[in-house]
């Protein structure tokens, strides 16, 4: 038996994206590191929890400020930030690192489709993780209250809006440093927690530099800062933020793409 | 011969180290075997052959096209590598289905290559448990069979035997063979040249990064045989040993060390010399015998000094 | 594959869930639906309230209407609403969805001289006026038992508030005290004659009224209480058109206010006891209105009066043809005691007479001058 002419064409890009989505989400989201992650992100959830079942004197505030709280200040100024951190730089890191990423760069599907397909697994792990916790937090610290659960129902869906789109940018921008670095996750925690962390309450025109200004500004129905945050915070319109927060994301995702296609992998045994 | 692989002027250097040094080569249908000591250059040659690596300078060919930069050649072609890496959680069947549909084919084909695959490497018994718990002969083997499922035109497999017992050696070797008949190409590296011995007879020497030699095992072999080997003797007499031996013709110097008390022969034809030796052990009291530089570094070392 | 899918779809299940259970709430659950045109969250609006009247923000905005005419204004008016937008971060033009305002009638006759009307009228309900009734149910009612001040409109304003940024601006006047109880930050405007209330409440509403009425909504938001308790202006309510643009209904308490500060024929008009008024403004404006008169007699005696009116409109036509087509779009008919009035103007039609008016405004600059100069 002789061997079948060879076919010499790359996938076309989404069914390869899809196929390469589907190996990298079971080798992501069933992961040590995702379970540590959703306990982290279910942190809220046992606080409202606590907070319902042992109510403290004298809060002055209701469930669904609280719930604003923490969407707001917990999920979309620390929390996710970080979980785009720890998952997107890793996005080819990991598979540089476990000597897998041999197996995607010998068939025959392009680097786009590879590096899609891994943003897409990020996207949906990271999704999967994180929306359950935001709606569970909403609903442990609204059912049963005054206002009820129904009452910030439309709040909650854009929340989630705003989880997502948060998520995409920082896991574009993440994704960029993680192809660009060999050690991605010292500079990561240094534009999080120093630029991010200080530069967003700045007084002027510094916080337009910063994703975290107007992944806040997303969130409506947060609380009202207080101290400097209060005199020099600043917030942008939704469609201002959304418009920026996704265009990051695609100009980080384009910019990864591109660095990822050109890039040598050295996997050595 | 249809040439699907060709190697042209090609150099790679990893910063000031340099791993290939101006190598050309084109391979045609068959098995082919790249024999060199560990360090040699042979990982780097076949991740230059599969587009991984980027030549520093010249021109790699793959199937007509530049290796570097065209995935669209993976729909023919197959790689085991060195690197003992596999997804850990998923089965040895999920893995080697997840990547068949990478290369196009749909769920129930995939499942029935990836089924045909894992039977040829003797894996179907475990073809359900987690590669995370495979030994290391299984390990090799699974990777074996994902660079098989897909039946490609050419075949990289680097230390495709390493870790596997007899048994499954003298399978892969049995299959390897069969490949090379049916008209696919077939790169095998191995620093073991009894391993390569039992698949093919044409054979790429490579040393430091240089190819040596190009051509049938044969020649190889007699290049071997031309290079005088060191062979170490201890004994209970071997100032008598040393006057037995000094007559064989083909002896090129023989040495008496003062400090162990050991001989150490220069000989060109080691089975005349072994014959001798074993005639005389029980005569001399010979207790131990090493052949020193039985180790291709050795001959290597011989080849580029000649 | 299977244990990321199984993960999947527990989260999206839990989420799905989730959600499915907020909304469904929100329609049958503590979270009320809505009476006609006032949202669910504006059901706290005083029960007591005479009058109410609403503006869908976002339709006035996305109208052809407002393509047309709404970029026209007074000198300086789109640098204010820059300058508001500045400082507060809320373009009302995009950020404000709805407004819905609530105007309360005078205080009854109280023993405090405080709650005494500032504009004493012949009309004022007396004690054996059905209007004194209703202040008397809405006094004893759950959020009557507080005093409100004369100047007793209370707005209601749903959108997509920066409440941070609208917060952090309202302190900066230095003249407000804060204060955050259950979850509303209520700023109180200190000193001066007139002292207001805003109220920010979550989810994108502000309250804005005199501090009494401000207080009886966030009573009424916490008891359930509010206008669903007056059962004669949800009746009204819940008769407006849904998709109206604009509305009001009111009761007798502020019409008798308004048709006493009317002179010539609509000061002899006949009591109203309730007007319902709805309209649109695409592709024209259009609007409708119903009053209830006291008896079938008055109400044709109204509706006299408006066709007399459209007859002398329709006699000027000579000297204004704009005149003579207004006439023509007005309709009115009569229904036992409720007299219905239809008019439907073209965006052509007002743009005439804002070009005549325009005119007559030039006209009156151009002679002016010459009176000062005679002053000189």
């Amino acid at each position: 038996m002789t061997p079948d002419p060879p076919v010499l064409s790359t996938r076309p890009i989404w069914p390869a994206t899809r196929d390469v989505f589907s190996i990298s989400i079971e080798r992501m989201l069933p992961r040590p590191r995702s379970f540590w992650v959703f306990l982290l992100l279910f942190m809220p959830v046992v606080f409202g929890l606590l907070l319902r079942i042992y109510p403290p004197r004298g809060l002055p505030l209701t469930g669904f400020e609280l719930y604003g709280m923490v969407v707001a200040l917990f999920f979309i100024r620390n929390l996710l930030p970080l979980v785009a951190l720890l998952f997107g730089s890793a996005l080819i890191s990991d598979a540089v690192d476990s000597k897998t990423l041999t197996y995607f760069l010998t068939r025959p599907v392009s680097r786009l489709s590879i590096f899609l397909g891994e943003f897409l697994a990020y996207l949906v792990t990271v999704l999967t993780l994180t929306v359950p916790c935001v709606v569970l937090t909403y609903l442990v610290l609204s059912v049963g209250t005054p206002q009820g659960a129904g009452f910030g129902a439309p709040d909650l869906v854009q929340d989630l809006g705003a989880c997502a789109l948060t998520l995409f940018t920082y896991g574009g921008v993440f994704a960029l440093v993680g192809v660009s670095l060999r050690r991605p996750l010292i500079p990561g925690l240094l534009f999080l927690f120093v630029w991010e962390g200080f530069v967003a309450n700045f007084p002027g025109d510094a916080p337009n530099y910063t994703l975290t200004a107007y992944a806040r500004s997303l969130i409506r129905h947060r609380p009202a800062e207080e101290g400097l945050a209060e005199l020099f915070s600043k917030f942008f319109g939704v469609g201002e933020s959304v418009l920026v927060l996704g265009a990051v994301g695609v100009v980080s995702l384009a910019l990864a793409i591109w660095i990822f296609s050109r890039r040598e992998y050295v996997i050595s045994s | 011969m249809t040439t699907r692989l060709v190697f042209q002027k090609v150099s790679r250097w990893y910063g000031p180290v340099m791993a290939l040094n101006d190598v050309s080569f084109e391979m045609g249908p068959g098995v082919y075997g790249l024999l060199g000591p560990n360090g040699a250059g042979k990982s780097s040659l076949i991740k230059l052959a599969c587009g991984q690596l980027r030549p520093s300078q010249g021109t790699v060919e793959l199937l007509g096209q530049p290796a570097f930069g065209s995935p669209e050649v993976f729909h023919s072609v197959g790689l085991c590598s060195d690197t003992d890496a596999l997804f850990e959680d998923f089965t040895g069947f999920q893995f080697v289905c997840a990547l068949l549909s990478l290369n196009g084919f749909d769920g129930i084909q995939a499942s029935r290559l990836a089924t045909e695959a894992i039977e040829t490497v003797d894996l179907k018994d475990a073809m359900h448990r987690k590669v995370g718990g495979y030994s290391k002969g299984m390990r090799q083997r699974i990777k074996l069979a994902q660079a098989l499922a897909h039946k490609p035109e050419v075949l990289f497999l680097d230390e495709p035997l390493a870790g596997m017992d007899p048994q499954n050696r003298k399978r892969i070797s049995d299959l390897l063979r069969h490949l090379g008949d049916e008209g696919r190409t077939v790169l095998v590296s191995t620093h073991i040249l009894h391993e390569l011995e039992q698949v093919t007879r044409r054979v790429l020497l490579i040393h430091n990064g240089r190819v040596l030699a190009d051509g049938d095992l044969g020649e190889i072999r007699d290049l071997l045989d031309r290079h005088p080997r060191s062979v170490r003797l201890k004994a209970k007499d071997p100032r008598g040993l040393a006057r037995e031996l000094v007559t064989l013709p083909d002896l090129v110097s023989l040495n008496l060390e003062d400090a162990t008390g050991h001989l150490v022969a220069e000989i060109r034809k080691p089975d005349a010399f072994f014959l001798r030796v074993q005639e005389l052990s029980a005569a001399c009291g010979v207790q131990e015998m090493w052949v020193t530089d039985e180790n291709l570094e050795s001959v290597f070392s011989y080849l580029v000094s000649k | 594959m299977n244990r990321s899918r199984r993960l999947i779809v527990t989260a999206a299940a839990i989420s799905g869930l989730g959600i499915a259970f907020s909304f469904s709430s929100r329609v049958t659950g503590t979270a009320r639906a809505a009476v006609g045109p006032i949202p669910p969250e504006a059901l706290a609006l005083p029960a007591d309230s005479a009058m109410v009247m609403g503006f869908d923000v976002r339709a006035l905005t996305g109208s052809q209407f407002y393509a047309r005419f709404g970029s026209e204004g007074e000198p300086g008016h789109v640098e204010a609403l820059a300058e508001i937008e500045r400082k507060t971060g809320l373009n009302p033009a995009r950020d404000i969805d709805s407004v819905v305002v609530a105007v309360r009638p005078n205080a009854p006759a109280a023993p405090s001289a405080l709650e005494a009307p500032n504009h004493p009228s012949p009309n004022d309900p007396s004690p054996n006026d059905p209007s004194d009734d209703e202040a008397k149910a809405a006094a004893s009612g759950p959020d009557g038992a507080r005093r409100h001040h004369p100047d007793n409109a209370l707005v209601f304003v749903t959108g997509r508030f920066d409440a941070a940024r609208l917060e952090a601006s309202i302190p900066a006047s230095g003249k407000a005290s804060k204060e955050r109880r259950d979850g509303v930050t209520i700023y109180r405007e200190g000193g001066g004659e007139s002292h207001g209330a805003v109220a920010l409440l979550d989810a994108g509403i502000l309250v804005v009224g005199d501090p009494a009425s401000v207080e009886t909504f966030l009573a009424n938001r916490s008891t359930g209480h509010g206008i669903r308790d007056n059962a004669e202006l949800v009746s009204m309510l819940e008769s407006i058109e849904p998709g109206s643009t604009f509305w009001a209904v009111g009761g007798p308490s502020v019409l008798s206010r308004v048709t006493s500060g009317v002179g010539g024929a609509a000061a002899n008009l006949p009591a109203i006891k309730q007007v319902v008024a709805y309209g649109h403004l695409d592709p024209e404006v259009g609007m409708t209105a119903t009053a209830h008169a006291q008896d079938a007699k008055s109400a044709t005696k109204i509706a006299d009066v408006l066709r007399g009116f459209s007859a002398m409109l329709s006699l000027q036509a000579g000297q204004r043809a704009e005149l003579a087509q207004i006439a023509d779009s007005m309709s009115v008919a009569t229904e036992d005691d409720k007299v219905h009035v239809k008019a439907t103007i073209t965006h052509e039609l007002i743009d005439s007479l804002k070009k005549s008016a325009g005119l007559h405004m030039r006209m009156h600059k151009d002679v002016a001058p010459d009176a000062n100069e005679i002053q000189d």
